[in-house]
């Protein structure tokens, strides 16, 4: 009887199984899904960004990508190549050639978006990149860049904003250490901009925008330590007094320190490859 | 019941919960199929004119004049342009999008780009630009018009089916002559429109393609001012609203090629307008005008003020050169953007405690703060002539400062010199009022040298 009930039982969600609704015709996608036609540029920014870094690069407008409180334009197109060659030589190579594509491919942004113009704000600063969650950087001024790709001074620049914004890159992946918050805690100001390179190098800060927030310290600390040779770097700190010195080579230290255990980055190792790569990128031979 | 037992039971539960129910869908296709059809829809009609498309755009109605522009789609995703306020014929890409519904989007940078670049100066400010739009969402598509909205600032755009001529020659023929509506170089400052016997002064901004103009009315016997947006045609150029004056009204001007000269070409109406060294008629109390309103900044758009700095961006590059005590690194590294943004650097205070206006130069230790540093200068001011629009100054040695360091900087600047030498120019002045914010100072020898104040 006890059998019975389950043959019956079974037979019935056979049949359950059985009933199902009628087959679903795997149709033609509504979605395009056809390899799009790479021109010139396109297939350059692949070969040289996507294939080997998975890095991608957004230099036509997109859709939802920007801040719609800026006005913003897209790279003129003809100016995009040079600027890119620029981030690629001085920015990917560099942790390419220090430490192999393996280790930083997992840790580089996986988009740069690049636009025409800086963001301008009503008061009156204008944002040169951003990062965002870790994956996205945002580089201004493409257009200035073309202008001027020969000095040393505006490929410094540019330079500069790229490693800043790789900071909070990496910053957004490992946090840095506590301390580093706590070297000057009481001098962070939002009115950063009310300061002066002399008031800042006072206060142990390396800019006026490092004095920020600790997130922009770190970031401003980094990225000018790596843009400046050993020389310049030495002729910022003469200018700053002894006290305020002794905190900027204090935040130094950690930011070493937090390069090396966190990424395994020699973080003056890294400069001497950046100091020649401006030199590579001003001589206009590659 | 046994737990085994109501795990065999389960798959009857299947019989109710597999089956999706029949609906009647309201559109046979999804939508992600049916906004795809529409793109595939606007793609062809957006490709089908012959010569493409022609499109007004008028930004803002209330701040801007008109821009045409001439577009030809192609099949591979480039675009084609010329227009009536750039040079150059373009060919950049365009893209279809479904955000709010279908978008057209113009994705590397054109001719549109330039109506929305930040850096393109409105009244002498980085940022704001001219309101343009590169998104357009798409409203309604026909073969006889495209009608859109921006996606940015939602006004309505319209695209029409252009003709050879747009592209032959018709926006190089606006360009022309809405260029030649712009001071030229050297030219005096003065532009009287005269419209039968009524003459009025016309000042004409070329990124904004507006007009402020000023006259004398007959019943108020009152200096009052204007505003209207300007367009290039093909004779001359058109105004819209018309320029009223004394009950003469005016909505075009015709540039004769012989003459030189824009000429009235409204029927019934002769006039021409002509540059001219003395003002067209007296502003009647300007300087009151003027003092009523206690602080003027003066603006980017300063004019001619000396042989060697003729304009503000002399003055700052000056300021950049000359100290660099003041200034930080953004500077060191070519950020005049930033200075231009943000930076008030002298300002005339009028009337401080009722004793005559000060000159006073404002300065930062960080180019993109607020000035915090001040070093003024009383004047002295005599009044010309009775109708109180002209003035002389002199400069005194009662001076106040917040800094002694940068006072001392400050007075050995080249602008600061060249900007005390135009002030206390002993020709005097004739205050132009350009609308209740904006005034200029004219040189009554030299209507070329000349300062816009503008209230903050």
């Amino acid at each position: 009887m006890k059998n019975k009930r389950y043959i019956i039982i079974t037979l019935l969600a056979l049949l359950a199984l059985g009933s199902s609704c009628g087959r679903e015709k795997f149709e033609k996608s509504i979605y395009d899904i056809v390899e799009p036609r790479l021109d010139e540029l396109a297939q350059w920014v692949r070969d040289s960004f996507v294939t080997p870094y998975n890095i991608e690069v957004l230099y036509r407008w997109e859709d939802m990508e920007t801040d719609m409180s800026h006005n913003l334009v897209p790279p003129t197109q003809s100016r995009v190549k040079r600027f890119l060659q620029m981030v690629k030589i001085s920015f990917i190579d560099t942790y390419v050639r220090l430490v192999g594509k393996n280790v930083v491919n997992p840790i580089f942004p996986k988009q740069l978006l690049l636009l025409g113009t800086g963001a301008f704000s009503s008061d009156g600063t204008i944002s040169l990149g951003t990062a965002d969650a870790g994956k996205k950087i945002i580089l201004y001024n493409v257009d200035e860049y073309y202008s001027h790709s020969k000095s040393r001074d505006t490929i410094r620049k540019f330079v500069h904003t790229m490693h800043h914004e790789f900071m909070h890159i990496l910053n957004q992946q490992k946090a840095y250490q506590l301390a580093f918050k706590k070297i000057t805690p009481a001098s962070y100001t939002i009115s950063w901009f009310n300061e002066s390179e002399t008031s800042a190098l006072t206060a142990g800060f390396v800019t006026p925008y490092a004095m920020a927030e600790p997130d922009e310290d770190i970031a401003e600390t980094f990225s000018n330590y790596v843009d400046h040779s050993q020389t310049e770097w030495d002729n910022l700190l003469s200018r700053a007094p002894a006290s305020g010195r002794a905190l900027i080579q204090k935040k130094v230290e950690m930011v070493r320190t937090y390069m090396e255990e966190a990424w395994h980055i020699d973080m003056d190792a890294l400069r001497d490859l950046i100091q020649q790569s401006i030199q590579e990128v001003a001589s206009g031979n590659f | 019941m046994k737990t085994r037992e109501i795990l065999w039971l389960l798959p009857l539960f299947s019989l109710f919960a597999r089956c999706t129910v029949q609906e009647d869908y309201i559109f046979e296709e999804s939508a992600t199929a049916r906004i795809k059809a529409y793109i595939t829809a606007c793609q062809t009609v957006i490709t089908q004119p012959e010569h493409g498309w022609k499109v007004l755009f008028e930004p803002n109605k209330q701040s801007l004049g008109g821009y045409h522009v001439v577009m030809k789609f192609h099949e591979d995703g480039s675009v084609r342009m010329v227009c009536d306020f750039l040079e150059e014929e373009s060919t950049s890409t365009y893209s279809f999008n479904e955000s709010q519904g279908a978008v057209l989007c113009m994705d590397s940078y054109s001719a549109l780009h330039y109506l929305s670049d930040p850096r393109v100066p409105r009244n002498g400010i980085l940022g704001v630009g001219l309101e343009g739009e590169f998104e357009f969402v798409i409203k309604e598509v026909t073969p006889d018009s495209m009608v859109f909205f921006g996606k940015k600032r939602g006004e309505p755009v319209v695209f029409y089916p252009a003709e050879e001529a747009d592209w032959t020659g018709r926006m190089a023929l606006y360009r022309n002559h809405i260029e030649k509506m712009a001071p030229q170089e050297d030219s005096p400052f003065f532009r009287a429109l005269t419209m039968n016997q009524t003459a009025i002064n016309l000042v004409y901004d070329p990124p904004t393609r507006t007009i402020i103009y000023t006259y004398s009315d007959d019943k108020s016997k009152q200096i009052l001012s204007a505003w209207t947006r300007v367009y290039g045609t093909e004779e001359g150029v058109r105004f819209s609203p018309a320029i009223r004056v004394n009950g003469v009204v005016l909505d075009q001007l015709r540039y004769n090629n012989t003459t030189h000269l824009f000429e009235v070409g409204t029927p019934g109406v002769v006039g021409s307008l002509r540059y001219s060294n003395t003002p067209p008629f007296p502003f009647y109390n300007s300087l009151d005008m003027l003092q009523a309103r206690s602080t003027f900044a003066c603006t980017p758009l300063v004019g001619s003020i000396s042989g060697s700095l003729t304009s503000i961006i002399d003055f700052i590059e000056a300021l950049m050169g000359g100290h660099s005590i003041y200034m930080t690194s953004e500077l060191q590294f070519g950020y005049r953007a930033l200075v231009m943004a943000g930076m008030k650097q002298f300002r005339i205070i009028w009337d401080i405690d009722g004793k005559g206006p000060w000159f006073s130069f404002y300065g930062a230790k960080n180019a993109i703060s607020e000035a915090q540093y001040s070093l003024s200068y009383k004047l002295n001011m005599e009044v010309l002539r009775d109708s109180r629009d002209q003035v002389r100054f002199t400069w005194t040695d009662e001076r106040q400062t917040n800094d002694a360091e940068f006072a001392t900087a400050m007075v050995q600047q080249p602008g600061f010199a060249a900007f005390r030498t135009f002030i206390i120019d002993p020709a005097g002045f004739t205050i132009v009022p350009s609308s209740n914010e904006r005034f200029y100072l004219v040189n009554l020898n030299d209507s070329k040298r000349w300062l816009l104040l503008s209230k903050e």
